[in-house]
């Protein structure tokens, strides 16, 4: 059943949560992939093809709230944001995606496209203070599937190699069977680490500036400025404390200082990847 | 006698010269020697619509361009000043502070020339955007200005620019919408994923129940691996037993490269004679089948052991000397053999 586009959005732009019984998901999913393919071919007028990308993005987040959260949602949400004019929303929604599937390559390509697309001052080495280093680990690199593949892979050989010495009491085969144990170890050590490693940072929680702001010493419109150039929009950091409407961040080459609240639009809780 | 008409003629300079003073005095104390020198009254000054200009007959009027105008233009409209004998002095009326312009009107000065001197008249422009449809005119200006040759009292008169001037002010045409500016974006930006399968929950994320699976299915595989080759190989399982037996490996490993060897029967003799006198403590000199025969029947071995292996030896000298013999393949595969049931012995 097709729910009249005007309708819908009038649901979504209601909130998040809104009220059960609304749209499924199969008409949520439809009304967003309309509103995208109508910004498509609303290419060459960007403001009404940036609205109708904002109705698409709108849907997309709503099935991300309601729990789907798989790589292609998670990519469509970004573009979704992205030609809507939404650079911030942009970056969280990929931010969210490479939480829930770290692995996934082209999550990671956005981001490092739409990090690239913030409009750091084309003097001074802001960009050097503020943005973030690309994160590298086996769980960016392989994804649970391979990895139980591969290990799934070894674990059986090991056990082929012992079978075969049993048959043949040639030690060569033992030494086989030991090699990819030893294999197996390296593998799982490294996953334990890499876990290890997004677990300490989940312990911060990250923000997105949602536009231009100056950088303050203080939680005060009076404290001076950290920085000479203001923070553009888009910039990733790592939220300390918040006090008084004031958020203190830390930039990721490390300087400190705090920004409005309002400025700032945050992460929502991140799955962990699971094996 | 000739100092006397002197000072006459002194007394009488000096009492000139002292009227003169007095005259002077006089016309300085007088209001009207502020008309000489062209300065304005305080005195008397009306405080509304008097804008400094002196002068006789000072005339002021709109020239109104155009007439006619759209709800959201403007026209232009020139106040000129005439006849005025300061015209360097005169200020610039202030539109917006009268209500009958600022109703009507948005006002814009504009910025008017510098008044040259000797001028004989002075322009001020101002920039009127109609507010709404109804304004209809420009409405008339009252102007004070000073007239010295006037009697004390009426020398400030008041004029005006004459009746109000018409307009017409015309619906604004329809606003054309701006240019549409294309969407600068990347081509890979309007490329998505649809479909069913953008409502998954999973990221790809494997249960336990994989893990669990690969992890027991290893060593269930090789478990069955191990007990269909038992079962389809039996003699390979006995012969794998005397793998156990450092010799005997090594013994089969020779009788197994012996294929590649210049003379087979050769090889896979002496492998199994160097097999023999690893196992047992063969005299040198047992080199021949029957001595080595009767060599391993001191040691104690079983008779039927001990004829097999001189046979298996016969067996390799009638393959190294007759043509027609066993072939190497079928040697090895007794070696092997022999070799299995002396290690299972």
């Amino acid at each position: 059943m097709r729910v009249p586009g005007i309708a819908l959005a009038l649901v979504l732009s209601a909130g998040p949560a809104f009220a059960s019984p609304g749209p499924t998901d199969a008409e949520i999913l439809a009304f967003a992939e309309e509103s995208f393919s109508q910004g498509v071919n609303l290419r060459d007028d960007s403001r009404k093809a940036r609205s109708a990308f904002a109705q698409s993005a709108t849907g997309y987040d709503e099935l991300w709230q309601r729990g789907h959260r798989n790589p292609k949602l998670a990519l469509n949400r970004a573009h979704s944001h992205r030609l809507a004019g939404n650079l911030p929303a942009a970056i969280v929604a990929l931010n969210e995606g490479i939480a829930v599937s770290p692995w996934n390559r082209s999550l990671q390509l956005a981001l490092e496209d739409a990090r690239n697309a913030v409009a750091y001052p084309l003097t001074g080495d802001l960009v050097t203070q503020c943005r973030p280093p690309a994160t590298v680990g086996i769980s960016t690199r392989m994804s649970p599937i391979e990895a139980w593949v591969i290990a799934g892979l070894m674990w059986l050989l090991a056990c082929g190699g012992v079978a075969r010495f049993a048959m043949t009491r040639r030690p060569a085969w033992l030494l086989w069977g030991v090699v990819c144990v030893v294999g197996l170890a390296v593998l799982g050590s490294a996953w334990w680490q890499d876990s290890r490693e997004r677990q300490h940072a989940k312990e911060a929680t990250s923000v997105v500036l949602a536009h231009d702001v100056v950088l303050r010493k203080g939680n005060a419109s009076t404290y001076p400025a950290r920085l000479d150039a203001k923070l553009p929009r888009g910039v990733e950091a790592r939220k300390l404390v918040e006090r008084g409407g004031w958020i203190q961040l830390q930039l990721a080459g490390g300087i400190v200082g705090w920004v409005p609240a309002s400025a700032v639009l945050g992460l929502r809780e991140l799955e962990e990847p699971q094996l | 006698m000739k100092d006397e008409p002197r000072t006459r003629a002194d007394k009488t300079c000096m009492a000139r010269r002292l009227s003169i003073a007095v005259i002077c005095f006089g016309f300085i104390l007088h209001p009207s020697s502020f008309i000489l020198s062209q300065e304005v009254p305080l005195v008397g000054q009306p405080t509304e619509d008097f804008y400094g200009a002196a002068g006789s007959g000072v005339k002021v009027a709109w020239n109104v361009e155009p007439k006619e105008v759209t709800e959201d233009g403007e026209i232009v409209a020139t106040l000129i000043i005439s006849n005025a004998s300061n015209p360097t002095k005169i200020t610039r009326p202030d539109l917006k502070k009268l209500p009958a312009f600022s109703d009507r009107f948005v006002i814009t000065d504009n910025a008017d020339p510098k008044v040259p001197e000797g001028a004989t008249e002075v322009r001020f422009s101002y920039r009127l955007r109609p507010r709404n449809r109804q304004t209809d005119q420009v409405p008339t200006l009252n102007f004070y200005y000073f007239n010295p040759a006037a009697p004390a009292g009426k020398q400030f008169k008041l004029t005006n620019t004459g009746r109000a001037i018409p307009i017409t002010v015309t619906a604004a045409p329809p606003k054309l919408p701006p240019a549409p500016i294309p969407l600068a974006e990347a081509d890979h930006l309007f490329v998505i994923a649809t479909g069913p399968a953008l409502l998954n929950r999973g990221s790809g994320a494997l249960g336990g129940w994989a893990w669990w699976g690969v992890g027991l299915a290893g060593p269930l595989l090789a478990l069955g691996w191990y007990v269909a080759w038992r079962r389809l190989y039996p003699d390979a399982q006995r012969l794998a037993k005397i793998h156990r037996s450092r010799a005997a490996r090594r013994a089969v490993d020779a009788i197994q490269r012996a294929s590649h060897a210049a003379e087979p029967p050769a090889a896979i003799a002496a492998a199994l004679l160097h097999y023999l006198r690893a196992r047992f403590p063969l005299p040198l000199g047992a080199v021949t089948p029957s001595e080595i025969g009767e060599a391993l029947g001191e040691l104690g071995m079983p008779t039927a052991d001990r004829e097999a292996v001189a046979g298996f030896f016969r067996k390799c000298d009638t393959a190294r000397f007759s043509p027609s013999s066993d072939n190497a393949m079928s040697l090895a595969t007794d070696a092997r053999a022999l070799i299995a049931l002396l290690e299972a012995a």
